[in-house]
Order: C-alpha cells, then structure tokens, then sequence
C-alpha cells in the first residue's frame, strides 16, 4: 500500500496529509467522514505532495484502477467504503469533535463557497493552514482557470511568511519517532501543499515563473533547510505577487470596475 | 572478498512481493514519487522496518548477496540520497519539482531501490508483469 495514493495525501481531505491530521478526516468530494483516511482512496484522488501536472500519469492509472467504484475504497483490498455522512451529535457522543472537520462538513452549505475559502486564510495553526491551501487549490481546479483563483493564490503564497504550530496531537507519528523531527517534516508536508498550488496557478495562467517556482528556491529548498528557504521567500514572494497582479492587470482581470461596482453596491445596501 | 550488506526490508502483500513492471521506464526520482504509477522497473526496500509499516501487511527481508550475485544492483541507501542531491543540484522543472519530494520520502523510508537487470527480451509484454512476480520472490523471504 502506498499512502501517496492515499485520502491523506488528496486535496479534498483539505486538513490531513501523510504527516498531518490524526484520526478521522473529511472528504468534500464524497461529503463522507474518512476514518481511516491512509489506507481508502478514490478515483478523483488529487495529489496535495505535487503540482497536479507533474504526477498525472500516475494519477489517471490510479483513476483507471479505481473507476469501477463510484465511491471511496479501499487502497489495498479494492473493497468499496461505505459513506459516512457528518453528525456533529456522533462526534460528540464520541469525543471525535474536531473543530476543522466540522467546519469542512459545512463547506457545501456555504454559498458562494469562496468565502468559507477565505475564512480559512491567515492564521498560524498548522492545520488549518493546510485546510486553506488544499481549498485554493481544488477551488482552482474546480474552475480551471486562473481568472478566479488570482485573489486566493494571492492570499495563499503570503502565507509562506506564518510560521505553522503543530500541537502534538496534530501530527501522525509511528513508535519511537522524535515528536520534533516529525513536526518539523510536517512543515514541509504544509509548504509543498501551498508551493504546488502556486505551481498550479502558474499552469493554468501560463507564467513559466510560477510554473516552476521550485527552480528558484535553490538554496534552502534543495537542502531542506526551513530558515534559508524562508530568506529566499521573503525576496520571491514580493515579485511573485507583482507578477501575478501584473498578468491579471495586463489581461483586465485584477478587480475589475464592473465587479468594484457591485460591491459598492452591496456595501451601500 | 565478501561484501556484507545491511539488512534491507521490505512490506508487502502477503502472498508475494508486488512485481516490477519491467516495461516502464522511469528516472529513480519519478519511481520514489509515483509519478508515472504505482509500479516502476525499481522496487523498493528500506534499511528500518518501522519505517514502512504502512506498505503492506507482511514484513520480508531481502537477500542482498544472492541478489548482487545475480547482477543485479542494489543502490543503497546512502548512494540514492547522494543521487537525489545531484539530481536537485542538476535538473530543473518536472524532475527537480518531483527530486526535491523524492529526497524527504527516501530519508523517511531510509529508502533504498533494486534496478532489476533481467534479460527479458523474449518476454511478451502482456506477459511480462507475471514473469517478474514469479522472478524477485526468490530474493526475499518472510521476516
């Protein structure tokens, strides 16, 4: 079993990945409970490790592998999953409340859903950083464009620069690991999730820049090292984001007047 | 001279080691991400069983001398992660976006690959994924 194909490592279970997230997670494709998220899949499975055009062949044999269930599976067996359907009443009975998942389990009852992607934006908790940027990116890949994803993407890489708390109850750690380390990886599990969402960004906006950010973050990227990739953030976000501004500016998509007007509007009732 | 190898191990499932698919070339770094699937021309093992308690239900250890014996190459762990850097340094794009993940997933793992140097020429393709299973089970035994 490999648990990159599994819903840990999928952006629609937005708050868990290989590292992060204990316990039962939440799939927004299938609106299901996922208790026991490193070892069940499905074919809509959209990688959070990598940017989505990297790793697409892979994706569509697993896709192919797994096409004859319409919904979650099992990894190893090939068994169909049953749905479990959100009950903030049975997580409580059970003591599993877990305040990200029972935000995600009403994601569907917001509307325009892009606000509830907002809501999730700027805070310091490793989790529900990584809740945010697995949002953006299936938001993105969702609309298939960079038209309207230019503000989310905007939003997300200016969080590179929070640095993310990892209580000890929030990382998956097996016997014998040093609890530190594993935060500490953890880290990277969040920063390639974001990372691959720039990346996809700059796929679908066609600015090779962004395409492969990874060629410019050298130095500390290439070793691992979390304080000079940090150094190099704070030089290529700026002009990250002055690129994206001025792409959508140049195809007269950056805040449009139509669109101020009607905020002007709701605003003023 | 006699060479000693560390033990390397490898989980799987419990009727036989998964084959490899011989008819797939892939790079090291799209075999340690699974980039082009689940299945490569490499295989997989690991120098710390805790480490990979999550690939399988049944623990095996590999017979490194009888493997090398056979001419085939074990890079170890220590050689793959040398590799991995170089491939960082070097590359760019696709390759170097997929190295710099492949690099974290081999330390954790404490990773290291079988290239397989089977002469398989006479080998059918449809045949092929059958022919390995039967081939790499002798260099493993239940552990």
């Amino acid at each position: 079993m490999e648990q990159l194909f599994s819903c840990r490592n999928c952006i629609h279970n937005c708050a868990q990945s290989i590292l992060i997230g204990k316990g039962s997670g939440f799939c927004l494709k299938h609106n299901s409970v996922l208790s026991s998220p490193g070892s069940t899949t499905c074919k809509y499975l959209f990688r959070k490790d990598l940017p989505s055009f990297i790793v697409d062949e892979g994706i569509r044999e697993h896709a192919a592998e797994f096409a004859e269930f319409s919904n979650i599976a099992d990894l190893l067996t090939h068994k169909p999953v049953d749905r479990i359907p959100y009950s903030e009443r049975f997580v409580w009975e059970q003591k599993q409340f877990d305040p990200i998942n029972q935000c995600l389990a009403h994601y569907h009852k917001t509307r325009p859903g892009w606000v509830f992607l907002e809501a999730m934006s700027g805070g310091v908790d490793g989790r529900r950083m990584l809740t945010h940027a697995s949002l953006v990116r299936g938001y993105m890949a969702t609309c298939a464009t960079w038209r309207s994803s230019y503000r989310f993407v905007l939003s997300l890489i200016q969080e590179f620069f929070n640095e993310p708390v990892f209580a000890d109850t929030d990382v998956v750690s097996s016997e014998g690991d040093d609890l530190e380390v594993v935060k500490s990886d953890a880290r990277w599990d969040l920063f390639f999730t974001q990372l691959g969402g720039l990346q996809e960004y700059g796929f679908h906006s066609g600015l090779q820049e962004l395409l492969w950010a990874t060629d410019q973050l050298n130095g500390g990227l290439s070793s691992l090292d979390w304080d000079g990739t940090q150094s190099e953030l704070a030089v290529k976000v700026p002009q990250w984001s002055a690129l994206i501004i001025q792409h959508a500016t140049g195809e007269g998509a950056f805040f449009p007047q139509a669109e101020q007007d009607v905020w002007e509007f709701v605003e003023t009732g | 001279m006699i060479t000693e190898y560390p033990s390397y191990y490898r989980r799987d499932e419990k009727d036989g080691i998964t084959p490899p698919d011989l008819g797939k070339e892939s790079t090291i770094v799209e075999h340690i991400v699974h980039a082009r699937g689940k299945r490569s021309s490499f295989t997989s093992v690991s120098l710390d069983r805790s480490k990979i308690t999550d690939f399988g239900p049944q623990l095996y250890r590999l017979d490194a001398p009888q493997l090398i014996g056979d001419k085939h190459h074990l890079i170890e762990h220590r050689s793959l992660l040398e590799s991995l850097r170089e491939i960082i340094s070097a590359s760019t794009k696709a390759e170097k976006a997929q190295a710099l993940q492949a690099q974290r997933y081999a330390v954790r793992r404490k990773e290291g690959l079988i290239k397989w140097t089977f002469n398989t020429g006479s080998i059918e393709r449809k045949d092929l994924i059958q022919w390995a299973f039967n081939h790499v089970q002798k260099y493993f035994s239940r552990s």
